[in-house]
């Protein structure tokens, strides 16, 4: 009988790894009222739940904030009638197939005429053709991955740079400011696309200017303990460390690389604040860690985010009770552009609403310091682009060293090439 | 680097040792496959959370008194859903397991919600052994994970119950026959083995974190160690987990860290094909 327990336990193991993606969907409250005078619906679907969420949540509210600002002060004029926007936000769990789902539930049984959201790639990608057939405009908020705008969809917009823009600075950073010559890398890179795309990018700078990577340790965001990884690069002796992962899993890359006695350099790729790395490790053992990401919103240090930074800081720990996450400020500027893009245009009209995207300056009161290329948010590729900033864990706080290289134009540049050539 | 990685090979087998130590207790005793062991081992670890994080007893406290209850939570087990299930079919205790564990999860998220926790154990110092180093807290689990080791041996060799624990696991008709109250070892196994979750669920909740489904985790490589040991095997469970623990880290200290799980269960796969019963599993011949 003994024999049948093992069998069984192989039919446990397959159910255990089907189940992995597990969690409840919740769809969120509306937040707009319904008022006689017209109805703009906007959907949003995000990770609400799962080990993600810790990104999910905050962009949810962060767009929610947007809109209850717009409806406050009497929502959208449009060809001179006013529109109030009812938001519908969905849980996806990461879970490409529910985002999928949720999109078509957004539009056909919500009827959003515009979409908003997606915490990365493989959450709308599989929506890309379903999203041009139906004409709904879409502004992506924090997704990272270069695919979603290297892929030619006239109806998808994106705020936050890509990661590959910022790993073309963030090697030579590392190797000119703070004098590196060899580092160890270590994160979900084989796991998380997005992730390798940063490894491979920053591997690929540091060493064009001379610095030798030591070793690469790859881990998978389900394990918590990289005990091994570690000791297995800090074997190799490098100048620093570069670790790259949620930001779950890199609070434990940092918290484990300190008890395994190391007090060198640490550079990091993850947005967290300091309120979402002290769930895991302390505030001693964050001391010194460099984040090298886009100039996201910083609520201890907001000089080198937009004009609009401070109130959205303030209204956002009113509305929440909590700092704003880095992640927070692209949805919240991705809901004001799309609202700014139709009343621009006069009409709901998603071709009339995608052509003043595509033309449309960086509109007031944004908390991102957007860069406009040759005078618009949005490239040709449809990507918008904020500084790389440099940022440091100091005495509890997370504070800004300094901007790094911001190398939109030669970015930009390769974005459309790498598009034209996926027509 | 080779101490280091065998340090930290250690550490996970000492976490691998609990897990499969209540597994193959139970299992060589009841003969239950008790799928919802790992959950049972979170939920001790929450009720861990609860009484340190948030109503703040000392940690030495917390940790007794959540010990204690899922003792308790552990005879509940053994009178509500396991009750004679080992008078069943097999496919039966296998499906009660299943739906205990979902059942577990899904309260451990209502209650307390899918965000992760740990547990303030406070055992970040660092201990210097040489040019070797660990924090407090892995030496802790290791001298534990020891010391049940010692203390389970003990009870089975030296203790009236501990006897007729290993009676009904040899035999258990005999031993009912001989005066042994079965349903008092069931209670008793279940009881002592929910306790070592309880310990395993407060030290990975303070190394490491906890959520609710992370029992689906821990009973993965608790059930590995069992098999590549024979189940129900407890000397062999402990040579079994410190193989596991040590020749994952060696993996990723050597060989590649993106394989090393693939490299742990392909050991296990070729272990079993030359000794199906398990390293030390006893031969059946039919």
């Amino acid at each position: 009988m003994k024999r049948a327990w093992i069998g069984i336990l192989l039919i446990l193991a397959l159910v255990a790894t089907i189940s992995c993606v597990g969690g409840c969907g919740k769809p969120a409250a509306d937040s707009g009222t319904q008022e006689e005078v017209g109805k703009i619906v906007i959907g949003e679907t995000e990770p609400l739940t799962g080990p993600i969420a810790v990104y999910g949540v905050p962009e949810c509210n962060a767009t929610k904030l947007a809109v209850d600002e717009i409806n406050a002060a009497g929502g959208l004029e449009v060809n001179g009638k006013k529109y109030k926007i009812e938001l519908v936000q969905l849980d996806d769990q990461l879970n490409p197939t529910l985002a999928f789902q949720n999109v078509k539930k957004l539009v056909e049984v919500h009827g959003a005429q515009f979409l908003i959201g997606f915490t990365n790639a493989a959450m709308i990608m599989p929506a890309m053709s379903y999203i041009q057939q139906k004409k709904i405009p879409v502004v992506v908020g924090g997704a990272p991955d270069e695919i979603i705008t290297a892929t030619p969809n006239p109806y998808v917009f994106r705020m936050r740079p890509p990661t590959a823009y910022t790993a073309l600075a963030t090697g030579k950073f590392i190797y000119n400011e703070f004098g590196v010559r060899t580092m160890a890398v270590i994160g979900t890179v084989s796991e998380q696309a997005l992730f390798k795309d940063i490894a491979e990018g920053t591997m690929k700078g540091f060493e064009a200017m001379g610095g030798k990577v030591t070793s690469v340790q790859d881990f998978k965001s389900s394990q918590q303990d990289m005990s091994a990884q570690i000791t297995a690069a800090l074997a190799t002796q490098p100048d620093a460390i570069y670790a790259l992962a949620p930001i779950e899993s890199q609070a434990f890359v940092y918290k484990q690389l300190r008890e395994l006695g190391y007090k060198g350099k640490i550079f990091g790729f993850s947005g967290g604040n300091v309120k979402q790395f002290t769930k895991i490790c302390t505030v001693d053992q964050l001391e010194g860690i460099f984040d090298l990401i886009p100039a996201e919103i910083n609520p201890t240090d907001t000089s080198i985010n937009g004009p609009g930074a401070d109130a959205f800081v303030e209204n956002y720990r009113k509305a929440f009770g909590e700092d704003p996450p880095p992640v927070a400020g692209y949805t919240y500027d991705a809901m004001k552009t799309l609202a700014a893009a139709i009343q621009a245009a006069g009409t709901l009209d998603p071709d009339a609403v995608v052509r003043e995207l595509e033309n449309l300056a960086v509109p007031e009161g944004l908390v991102l310091q957007w860069v406009p290329v040759e005078g618009k948010l949005f490239d040709s590729s449809h990507q918008a682009y904020i500084p790389n900033a440099a940022f440091v864990f100091q005495g509890g706080k997370k504070v800004v060293y300094k901007l790094m290289d911001s190398p939109i134009a030669e970015y930009s540049k390769k974005l459309a090439e790498a598009r034209a050539s996926n027509k | 680097m080779l101490l280091q990685q065998l340090l930290n090979g250690l550490v996970l087998s000492g976490l691998y040792l609990l897990l499969s130590l209540g597994l193959a207790l139970i299992f060589g005793v009841l003969e239950i496959p008790h799928f919802a062991f790992g959950a049972v081992a979170v939920t001790g670890g929450y009720v861990g959370y609860v009484l340190v994080n948030l109503l703040g007893l000392p940690v030495w406290a917390g940790i007794a008194l959540a010990v204690v209850i899922s003792a308790a939570i552990g005879v509940l087990l053994d009178l509500l859903p396991y009750r004679d299930v080992n008078k069943l079919p097999p496919l039966n205790a296998f499906i009660v397991a299943l739906g205990l564990m979902t059942f577990l999860n899904n309260t451990l998220q209502l209650l307390f919600g899918p965000d992760q926790v740990q547990i303030k154990l406070h055992g970040e110092q660092l201990v210097y052994l040489g040019q070797l180093v660990l924090t407090e807290l892995r030496v802790a689990l290791l001298l534990v994970a020891i010391v049940i080791m010692v203390v389970t041996w003990l009870i089975l060799r030296r203790t009236k119950i501990g006897i007729a624990v290993r009676a009904v696991a040899a035999n258990r008709e005999a031993a009912a026959l001989m005066g042994i109250d079965i349903r008092r070892i069931s209670a008793f196994v279940f009881a002592y083995t929910s306790a070592i979750g309880a310990v395993v669920g407060i030290i990975y909740g303070g190394l490491y974190s906890l959520i609710p489904t992370r029992g689906d985790n821990l009973i993965f490589f608790g059930f590995a160690a069992i098999v590549l040991a024979g189940m129900g095997n407890l000397m062999g469970t402990i040579v079994a987990s410190v193989i596991l623990g040590v020749f994952q880290a060696f993996m990723i200290g050597y060989v590649s860290s993106a394989f090393s799980t693939v490299a742990v269960f392909g050991l296990i796969i070729l272990l079993l094909i030359l000794k199906p019963m398990g390293l030390f599993g006893k031969e059946v011949r039919r």
